[in-house]
């Protein structure tokens, strides 16, 4: 029996579900499933929240040999893999966070050569474990029925989101988790753009307590990458352990995750938070009008030479397939 | 050898290297290096983790701001408004043995208001309170150790950069966190002021400032001449506290804010040259340069030790040792002391919380008590050798013309350290110190 | 107080160094106004005309790398960078030429490890030079600012850094060291 050393990492602490099932899940499934044979036996070392490896570095650990598993993630590495954030391209999607991961998976496994495309140029195989965040909301200290109740409002959120503010009164201001709560409750901005199992823990309930349905739709984030020259590395029966693993990684995540926000829903109703609907009618417009927020994604994946349009077609199509059409045919402009 | 023996290895040769008198950041950077390559058996993995590290360590806002922290404290400094503060202080305080040193604590209490992080107060008081003390009189060892020793009021009192990632890695409220640290803060301050005077008259040598007989007494300012004094710092201080408070700018903003009020302020009192002001634009770089060097330094040491598995390692079998919820604080707060002697605050949280929070989330802990004693936890480890950031941010904004050691800064905050140690005792015997606004 | 003592600026050193290194210094010392003002017109920008600039984080993070790795090497030159002086001010009394040799090899580990990293850093360089459209800070549509200029900047700086600490290290051993 071969034993083979593996360093996992993440940028991001265990309280984040994709970090936690790294460690409770992808793991032990991998472990299980290798024991199986019992050709090899893997020696794991794992580090997460950026003390072995930055936010945003995990990619460049994973080809320079630091690290061997990482979450291979485009929100938080736009430049080295960007084309991941195809969910964040195209906002108002569906809000079933599965739905969106497995149509993202079958868009990258479909396009002849895109993943092959990613590993040639990162080093990174990516091995399944997609997961998709809940869906987007704005939470706010005032309620958001219609457009003009955003007139003049600043709102919060990373970079890739404040784009969806477009044709809104808002104006987006860049933060993130670690700013949101002290500069909400200060008033540096009104209200942030996040989903519901990150702004509950955060309590962010307490300073912005109106959570206000836009339905951006569930994101996806990245799914588990493995270090090219490990994976060429591996045996057949041992690749399949690993994506055994990944799948029972992204299984648990999402039975996790919509626990969470039920739970997590609950909690924000009960200490004050209340929901808000805004009316369909301004949500179609805001749609309608927002400027195309495919196009500048789409123009820096072309930069890269990467098969774009037809992986925003798969994905389109693919949840045509299961019943979402979007609003507005960002593809048809 | 294995990881931890690695680790162990790795810390004795950073102590003979600091010692020694290699630079800081370079003994930092080398014992990294050399860890990695001996345990992986790997040089070019070694080289890796140093370009990766020079590349994304301080490759953040955070850290953008501290040039502007350091700037700030060197105008007000440059500007007379350090020193008219303080010599209003003295007057104030000068049937008060020890009165600057109070002073100090007290001006930190206030501007801990204004900064999230402590590397500021340490810049900014080194500059501003250091001279003064050191003008009236007090010894070398503790005007710096006064300015280490208060730099943790940063932390304690909101805004606090490391309740915030305690709350993101224990899902506690920011804002709750943010209130349990304001007794404590204030408590440290008060123990501070006690300790301060306690020493003054116990350990004059020590302390200094009492036995100047031989200055002529100065002559006493009437009200006019002290408003005069207090006005432009006032000013100052109600800008950024306004700004942040007000919602105009988050903590971290406020060090632009903050040094462009100064400068703004300096050049109506006329004190501020471009000869002058260039003089200080470039030893805001050195100390920058400095203290950022050192960060990249001690941000690849602790990748280091987290590939060997040491802090994991020491977690583990300290906080598994099957004690009860109050022994495994006390664990808890050993093994976070421990690291604070060789890893900055945010490394000690980000290794031992995930160990630790399962375990005392089980049995029954209130995890914003909990959230006030791993801060000030990890918040010694800014004054205790061989790793304190607190001491190497005040040598490195001394500059190399500054007269004071390493070693007499670490000598210097040793006291204030031990106080530290108190208030942690008090907070967790009576844990209605951090509870109590709630 | 600002620097008393501006002969302690680089000595005698291959008369090219001296003027690149205060030179880089001084292009940091700039940044770092810049820096200010930036901070400060987004924060204007914000609240009085509700317009935010965007990218200012991305710029600020870029910004402190390429001021560090601007001034490091002054830094170094005007001995302000971090060290303990305790058992080098015993050598100095004591053993002189000892200390000469002590801070030549402390010099010249600098030199190494610096020299290290440049080695295996230029490729980013490289690939940032090459591949502007895969190494970018920020995000398409938002704000983005290519890597290379910042890479740039830091193997300058550290090459720069090298050249002082090869420059100490020779100082040290002709006893012309600070
Ligand atoms: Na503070
Ligand atoms: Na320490």
């Amino acid at each position: 029996q071969e034993t083979i050393p593996l360093t996992i990492v993440s940028g991001h602490p265990e309280v984040f579900l994709w970090v936690k099932h790294m460690h409770e899940t992808f793991i032990p499934a991998v472990d299980a499933a290798l024991a199986e044979t019992g050709e090899v036996k893997i020696d794991w070392t794992e580090a997460y929240g950026g003390t072995l490896v930055r936010l945003g570095s995990e990619a460049e650990a994973l080809e320079t040999g630091i690290a061997d598993i990482a979450m291979a993630s485009g929100v938080f590495d736009p430049a080295g893999m960007g084309i991941l954030n195809i969910t964040y391209a195209m906002p108002f999607g569906p809000t079933d966070p599965e739905m969106v991961t497995g149509a993202v998976e079958d868009a990258l496994y479909s396009v002849d050569g895109l993943l092959d495309q990613i590993t040639q140029e990162t080093g990174v195989v990516y091995i399944g474990g997609g997961v998709a965040i809940d869906g987007y909301n704005i939470a706010t200290k005032r309620p958001l029925n219609t457009r003009a109740d955003m007139d003049g409002m600043r709102i919060g959120g990373a970079g890739p989101n404040l784009a969806w503010l477009d044709s809104t009164g808002a104006v987006g201001v860049q933060g993130s988790y670690v700013s949101f709560y002290n500069d909400i409750s200060t008033g540096v901005y009104d209200g942030n753009i996040g989903w519901m199992t990150a702004n509950v823990p955060a309590r962010l309930y307490e300073v912005a307590p109106y959570w206000n349905r836009i339905d951006f739709g569930a994101m996806y984030i990245g799914g588990l990458g493995i270090a090219e020259r490990v994976w060429d590395g591996f045996s057949d029966s041992t690749r399949a352990a690993f994506r055994a693993g990944a799948e029972a990684y992204a299984a648990a995540f999402f039975e996790e995750q919509a626990a969470k926000y039920a739970a997590s829903e609950k909690t924000m109703l009960e200490n004050g938070g209340s929901e808000v609907k805004m009316d369909p009618a301004e949500r179609e417009a805001w749609i309608a009008e927002m400027r195309n927020p495919i196009t500048a994604w789409r123009d820096a994946a072309l930069a890269r030479g990467e098969p774009v349009d037809a992986m925003l077609t798969a994905y389109r199509d693919t949840l045509a397939e299961g019943g979402f059409t979007f609003q507005r045919d960002y593809l048809a402009e | 050898m294995s990881g931890v023996e690695i680790a162990f290895g790795s810390i004795a040769l950073m102590l003979v290297l600091i010692y020694g008198g290699l630079h800081v950041a370079i003994a930092l950077i080398l014992t990294s290096f050399l860890g990695v390559w001996i345990l992986r058996d790997n040089f070019d993995l070694a080289a890796n983790m140093l370009v990766v590290a020079f590349k994304d360590s301080i490759t953040d806002q955070l850290f953008g701001v501290v040039p502007l922290f350091v700037l700030m404290g060197l105008v007000v400094s440059i500007s007379g408004m350090g020193r008219d503060t303080f010599d209003v202080a003295q007057q104030a305080f000068r049937r008060i043995r020890g009165g600057l040193g109070v002073a100090t604590v007290a001006a930190n209490a206030v501007f801990a208001a204004i900064t999230g992080i402590s590397i500021a107060s340490a810049a900014v008081f080194t500059k501003v309170a250091v001279p003064e003390m050191r003008r009236h009189g007090y010894t070398r060892p503790f005007s710096v150790g006064v300015v280490a020793g208060s730099s943790v009021l940063g932390m304690l009192i909101p805004p606090s950069l490391l309740f915030i990632l305690y709350g993101i890695l224990t899902e506690q409220s920011v804002g709750s966190l943010f209130i349990a640290g304001v007794l404590p803060g204030l408590l440290l301050a008060a123990t501070y002021a006690a300790g301060i005077i306690a020493m003054a008259y116990l350990l004059p040598g020590f302390v200094g400032g009492t036995t100047r007989h031989d200055d002529p007494p100065a002559p006493r300012m009437g009200w006019p001449e002290i408003a005069a004094k207090l006005l432009p710092i006032a000013a100052l201080v109600a800008l950024v506290m306004g700004g942040i408070y007000g919602g105009i700018f988050t903590p971290t903003e406020a060090g632009g804010a903050g040094a462009a009020g100064a400068i703004v302020v300096a050049l109506i009192k006329r004190r501020l040259g471009w000869r002058e002001f260039w003089q200080v634009l470039v030893q805001t770089g050195h100390t920058t340069a400095s203290i950022c060097f050192l960060i990249i330094g001690a941000s690849l040491y602790s990748r280091m030790l987290a590939f060997t598995g040491m802090p994991g390692w020491l977690g583990q079998s300290v906080l598994n040792a099957g004690f009860s919820a109050n022994g495994v604080v006390i664990s808890m707060i050993v093994v976070m002391v421990l690291l604070g002697t060789i890893l900055d605050s945010s490394s000690i949280l980000l290794l031992v919380l995930p160990i630790a929070v399962p375990i005392l989330n089980g049995l029954g802990v209130d995890l914003i008590w909990l959230g006030v004693i791993a801060i000030l936890s990890v918040e010694i480890g800014l004054l205790t050798p061989p790793f304190g950031i607190a001491v190497y941010v005040i040598k490195a904004t001394l500059g190399p013309e500054g007269d004071i050691t390493l070693g007499q800064i670490f000598a210097g905050a040793a006291p204030f350290a031990l106080m530290m140690l108190l208030v942690l005792g008090l907070v967790f015997f009576f844990p209605a110190i951090a509870t109590a606004l709630l | 107080m600002p620097s008393r003592h501006p002969e302690r600026q680089p000595r005698r050193h291959p008369a090219i160094l001296a003027p690149i290194v205060i030179g880089l210094n001084a292009l940091g010392s700039i940044w770092i106004i810049g820096l200010m003002l930036l901070i400060c017109s987004d924060i204007l920008m914000r609240t009085l005309f509700n317009a935010p600039i965007a990218g200012v984080a991305e710029m600020v993070a870029f910004s402190i790398v390429g001021i560090v790795f601007l001034q490091l090497a002054h830094t170094l030159s005007t001995g302000a960078l971090t060290r303990s002086d305790l058992v080098l001010d015993t050598l100095a009394r004591r053993t002189p030429r000892l200390r000469g040799y002590v801070l030549a090899v402390y010099s010249l580990t600098g030199a190494v490890l610096l020299a290290i990293a440049l080695w295996r850093f230029f490729p980013s360089l490289m690939q940032a030079w090459d591949r502007p459209e895969r190494h970018f800070m920020g995000n398409p549509g938002f704000f983005q600012i290519p890597t290379w200029p910042l890479y740039a900047l830091m193997v300058i700086g550290m090459a720069a850094t090298i050249a002082q600490f090869a420059a100490g290290a020779l100082a040290a051993l002709t006893g012309e060291d600070g």
